[in-house]
């Protein structure tokens, strides 16, 4: 073991998302039918990404749409959209900022993290990647995980679907050499080049003296070379991280359940999560946006007792309330919108045993239940400065000083409104009276209450209105 | 020596209701004590059992099942990262009584569930969080698959599952290891066993003043038409042993 506060060596991890363009069709919980994307190809729209249930049926890229439809008429297919997939780039860059600080895009379909910082926090590099996997799964999106020490090395071999991680200079360079040099997205005449003079290995460039490569396919492939080894440092932009969180998704397919919202929604609140960790704030208050093809849009506001970063806690919460959101209409665009944030204390121990079970905190739990029943239900009460008993409590926290036994004789239940007596009573105490609010219009109460008791043993708070000559007694409370 | 200094330890930490004990051998039941010692000498591992579901099958409102509980409540809501839940309680729950009885209102969440089922999930929620380490259900419906499931969430979280039910589901099939029924017989509170897994409990009776002292009622009776009683030293019988 090293010792503490040396500084880590780099570690780069490039996650690859080959299924990309795909990945906004398998959204609804139910969907089994197989999915393909196209793109208009000179008069004829053919199939550039198919997934696995399309490709099986024989509808694989390259085929033209009427073709693929002969094959599998339940075909499932939307148009390329090169805009919704660099937006769940900019996603998936976000999220990633739940492991690592610093993230940069690999377009077309890859985000870089370095994560040799990240390791001690996450308890090792196999914990780190098994999470990184499994929060993908749960999104329902197909990942590829290349690790070495220089970011290059690391997007090379999620290019060629090498995960198994490289740690050490002598190592990256045994796992380089058997590669072809077609992965490294070099110009066609310099591949062309490479071809020609026999060359099929990186191992091979390798060998050839830098001078010579430089003179025969140029210097900028000696950079290349050079950048993944680690021998020229290979400088990464990190993603930006935009004030608040605002991000949407586009359904191509119209979603008519809640249910079917989900793992887009799910998606978003790892984005959510992601930039939350980057800003070290928590969400206070969300806001989902739901359109739809004619209503208005529906807006649902979600509010937290506490500012929470929990993506477990986050999530949950926006299920449940999505679960009971009232759909007019089917969804055709999703969005998520951070509103208070505020700053939360960072459990470092909570990343190390996700998935265990774990105490939930006081917040996460109420505000799952606010989530499914609103506000109004789910409540503490307090005893408030009144004198007359319906004012003498309310809902919510900061009591006036609440001292045990300060209260003469009160009933565990009050009744919501009192109920005239119908059974004879027994009294069983000294009146008190309570006698306030004539000065305040409407409110004239003078009462006279006492314990009271049924032949059946049950013990009432009852009151006489002494402004009633009749004397009839009201139930106002039970001690329960 | 040893032998006998260990055993002397047990019968002295037996004597004492308010430790909580963890699982031992011999002892199956972890449990808290109720507050009550009759009561506690009465029931299965001397207290309410934790990481467990009680059924409390109740004959009327308005006899003292709240108040059977409301020692519980303190001494839970006295303690740091603890929390109690009232769900679906018949009536308003008073502040003023509560806060007589010693409760930390802030302590006790209370859930007004717009259904049974709903009040059901919360209460499983509620149990299955860890934080929460008692939860009252008043449940007007429930089925032995949800209460088996509401015995899991309670062994996942383990905390102390209160189920307030009508005394006519006592002939109901009902899967928790512990259920009793609660009748007000000529001024007490009787509390017998239904149901006791793995032993066989008593009946106890307990007198209702013990309930009225910390809602506050003035007894002995001062006033009024009623029968006058001799007054009895309540609040040192809420106070354990």
């Amino acid at each position: 073991m090293s010792p503490a506060r040396r500084s880590v060596p780099a570690l780069w991890s490039a996650l690859r998302y080959p299924d990309l363009p795909l990945e906004r069709l398998a959204l609804a919980d139910d969907e089994t039918r197989p999915h393909a994307v196209i793109a208009v190809q000179g008069a004829q729209r053919r199939i550039v990404r198919s997934d696995s249930r399309a490709i099986a049926l024989g509808a694989v890229p390259g085929l033209t749409l009427s073709g693929a439809r002969a094959l599998a008429p339940t075909l499932v297919a939307v148009d390329h959209d090169a805009d919704a997939v660099a937006a769940r780039l900019d996603q998936l860059a976000l999220a990633a900022y739940r492991y690592s600080s610093r993230v940069s895009l690999a377009p077309p379909d890859a985000v870089l993290i370095e994560i040799g910082a990240s390791l001690r926090l996450f308890g090792g590099l196999g914990a780190l990647l098994a999470r990184v996997r499994d929060e993908a799964n749960a999104d329902r999106s197909r990942i590829l995980i290349g690790t070495a020490p220089t970011p290059g090395a690391a997007l090379l071999l999620a290019r060629v679907g090498d995960e198994r991680p490289v740690r050490t200079g002598a190592a990256l360079r045994a796992a380089l050499e058997p590669l072809a040099p077609d992965a490294l997205q070099l110009d066609a005449r310099t591949l062309q080049g490479l071809a020609r003079s026999g060359i099929r290995t990186l191992g091979q460039l390798f060998d050839i003296a830098p001078a010579a490569v430089s003179r025969r396919f140029g210097h900028a492939l000696v950079d290349t070379l050079y950048r993944l080894d680690g021998r020229l440092p290979d400088p990464q932009p990190p993603v930006a991280i935009p004030p608040m969180f605002e991000q949407g998704v586009e359904l191509p397919l119209e979603a008519s359940s809640t249910g079917a919202l989900t793992f887009v929604l799910r998606r978003l609140v790892s984005s959510l999560s992601g930039f939350l960790r980057a800003r070290d704030l928590g969400a206070g208050e969300l806001v989902l946006v739901l359109r739809h093809r004619r209503c208005a849009p529906t807006r649902v506001v979600l509010r937290f007792s506490e500012p929470t970063g929990d993506r477990a806690h986050l999530g949950r919460t926006v299920e449940e309330r999505l679960a009971r959101t009232v759909l007019p209409e089917p969804v055709t665009h999703l969005s998520l919108r951070s509103g208070v944030l505020a700053g939360v204390e960072r459990d470092a121990a909570t990343l190390l045993d996700a998935g265990g079970p774990r105490r939930a905190s006081r917040a996460e739990v109420i505000d799952a239940i606010v989530a499914r029943f609103g506000e109004e239900r789910v409540y503490t009460v307090r005893v408030v400065d009144g004198h007359r008993p319906e004012t003498s409590w309310g809902r919510g926290g900061g009591s006036v000083d609440a001292v045990c036994g300060a209260w003469p004789a009160r009933p565990l239940w009050l009744l919501a409104r009192p109920e005239r007596a119908t059974v004879a009573l027994e009294i069983a105490s000294a009146p008190e009276r309570i006698e306030t609010g004539w000065w305040q219009v409407g409110s004239d109460t003078r009462r006279d209450y006492f314990v009271a008791r049924d032949v059946n043993g049950t013990h009432y708070w009852v009151f006489r209105d002494r402004g009633d000559a009749t004397g009839a007694v009201w139930i106002h409370g039970l001690f329960a | 020596m040893r032998t006998v200094t260990v055993a002397a330890l047990d019968a002295l930490l037996r004597t004492r209701t308010d430790i909580h004990r963890g699982r031992a051998p011999g002892d199956a039941l972890s449990t808290r004590s109720s507050g009550y010692a009759p009561l506690d000498a009465a029931l299965p591992g001397r207290g309410w059992p934790t990481g467990a579901v009680t059924e409390l099958l109740v004959e009327r409102a308005g006899i003292g099942e709240l108040s059977l509980l409301l020692p519980l409540l303190r001494e839970l809501t006295g303690e740091e990262e603890l929390d109690v839940a009232l769900i679906a309680p018949p009536h308003t729950p008073f502040a003023p009584a509560l806060a007589n009885a010693g409760i930390v209102l802030e302590r006790l969440l209370i859930v007004d569930p717009p259904t049974p089922d709903d009040a059901l999930w919360a209460a499983e929620r509620l149990l299955r969080s860890g934080r929460y380490a008692a939860v009252l259900l008043w449940a007007s419906r429930t089925t032995p698959t949800r209460q088996r499931r509401l015995q899991l969430a309670a062994g996942d979280g383990g905390g102390i599952g209160i189920v307030y039910r009508a005394i006519g589901a006592a002939h109901d099939h009902s899967p928790v290891a512990l259920r009793l029924a609660l009748r007000i017989d000529a001024g007490a509170l009787r509390v017998e066993p239904v149901k006791v897994r793995g032993g066989a409990g008593r009946a106890v009776e307990l007198d209702r003043r013990l309930f009225d002292a910390p809602q506050g009622a003035p007894w002995p009776v001062t006033g009024g038409a009623a029968r006058v009683r001799a007054p009895v030293p309540v609040v040192t019988a809420l106070h354990p042993a």
